[in-house]
């Protein structure tokens, strides 16, 4: 990787180098120049094992691909994929972003259109009654609801109850809940409900 | 003389034929290194072409005041190490016996003699090297590869490897020591003629 220095080594000096290069202490341009004397020089090599044999695969940092003499053909068809790859990544280049994102994922498309087609399936094969849910409960109508007490006869208005609440097929509303005291009445009351659709503000 | 910067430059601009160029510059280094840390051809082959395809759609970030090699060599040393954790969570492969049967005292396959060596056997000598060093390497960890590989191989520094395998320099250095370990231990079972040469010396 990288320039390296030529016969800036010679057995003497690699000699001299020989114990800081072992402990690694042999700046990087320096220990290149080294390495190429030591991997070209059967003495300084056979030094350098002896003391580390793992240093017998440095030489395989000038390894061809190929077996010997197999010469440059062995690269033959290298650029063709690449070109071809090249050009699948520009036709994607040119996708929006989430295409391209799925498109690179044929597993997950997949799994959505599996997704898809059940769920369509499911949807119709259902009767249409079962997709609507139970009835709600009837609101019971009290007696004497829907005349408010008259001001005069000292019904004593309590605070309003507002829910918002949804309906089983999932509409929503609101209902207003207002109850009145009846002075002399015991514990009686009379209770106006409003249930309203949600889209309308009282 | 191809000047790597311009090369570099123009096919950041997406010139395809510049591309090629840099392609034909770096494939001998970007295979050798997915070879040593993966020991297949095929699979080195597949990495470094995915290598290159990557660094075709992301070489717009590459700032020209970094060095090249070290940002590239990250992408390529990333795939192979994936590459290679997910080739070890399939059955694993034994490593192989090794057919030769050297003699004692022989002179150890891969060791250049004394005698000035021809082209031809320097050749052989690499090729050798490479079986002995894939055998023994099988061992190891991806991380564990991959650290030796640059730092041993390459001569990568090991701030730079920490760079390229987005670690701390502490994790490379116990990666090369995990590493050199357990290759000497190999070697010596597995190839004690390289320790008897040792001894000799």
């Amino acid at each position: 990787m990288g320039g390296v220095p030529t016969d800036l080594f010679d057995c003497a000096r690699v000699n001299s180098y020989l114990e800081a290069y072992l402990l690694d202490r042999v700046p990087p341009p320096e220990r290149r120049g080294m390495r190429l004397h030591i991997h070209r020089c059967p003495a300084c090599f056979a030094k350098v094992t002896a003391r580390d044999p793992l240093q017998l695969f440095a030489p395989l940092a000038d390894q061809k691909r190929g077996e010997p003499g197999s010469g440059p053909q062995v690269w033959e068809s290298f650029w063709d994929d690449i070109a071809e790859g090249v050009r699948k990544e520009e036709s994607l280049g040119a996708m929006p972003r989430l295409v391209r994102w799925v498109s690179a994922r044929p597993a997950l498309l997949a799994a959505a259109a599996a997704a898809v087609i059940v769920a369509v399936g499911v949807v119709w094969l259902r009767p249409a009654g079962e997709l609507r849910g139970p009835e709600p409960p009837a609101i019971p109508v009290m007696a004497g609801a829907g005349v408010p007490p008259a001001p005069e006869s000292g019904g004593m208005p309590l605070p309003p109850v507002v829910e918002a609440v949804r309906t089983p097929d999932a509409r929503p509303v609101t209902v207003y809940s207002m109850a009145y005291e009846v002075p002399g009445a015991g514990s009686t009351q009379a209770q106006l409900v409003l249930i309203v659709d949600g889209g309308l503000e009282l | 003389m191809v000047d790597e910067r311009s090369l570099i430059r123009r096919a950041q601009q997406k010139d395809l034929e510049a591309f090629e160029q840099l392609v034909r510059l770096k494939r001998e280094s970007a295979f050798r290194v997915a070879f040593n840390i993966v020991g297949d051809e095929d699979d080195a082959e597949d990495i470094a072409q995915v290598a290159f395809i990557k660094l075709w759609s992301s070489l717009r970030q590459f700032n020209e005041n970094q060095r090249f090699d070290p940002w590239f060599f990250r992408i390529v040393v990333n795939l192979a190490i994936d590459h290679l954790r997910v080739r070890r969570r399939g059955p694993q492969a034994l490593p192989e016996e090794r057919q030769d049967d050297a003699a004692p005292g022989a002179q150890p396959a891969g060791v250049p003699s004394a005698d000035p060596a021809s082209q031809a056997d320097v050749e052989l000598m690499r090729v050798e090297l490479r079986k002995v060093f894939n055998d023994i390497a099988r061992r190891l960890t991806p991380q564990q590869r991959a650290a030796f590989t640059l730092r041993e191989i390459e001569g990568v520094p090991t701030e730079e490897i920490a760079r390229i395998m987005s670690t701390r320099q502490s994790t490379v250095r116990n990666h090369l020591m995990s590493a050199r370990r357990a290759l000497q231990e190999e070697l010596r079972r597995r190839y004690p003629e390289y320790f008897r040469m040792k001894e000799r010396g």
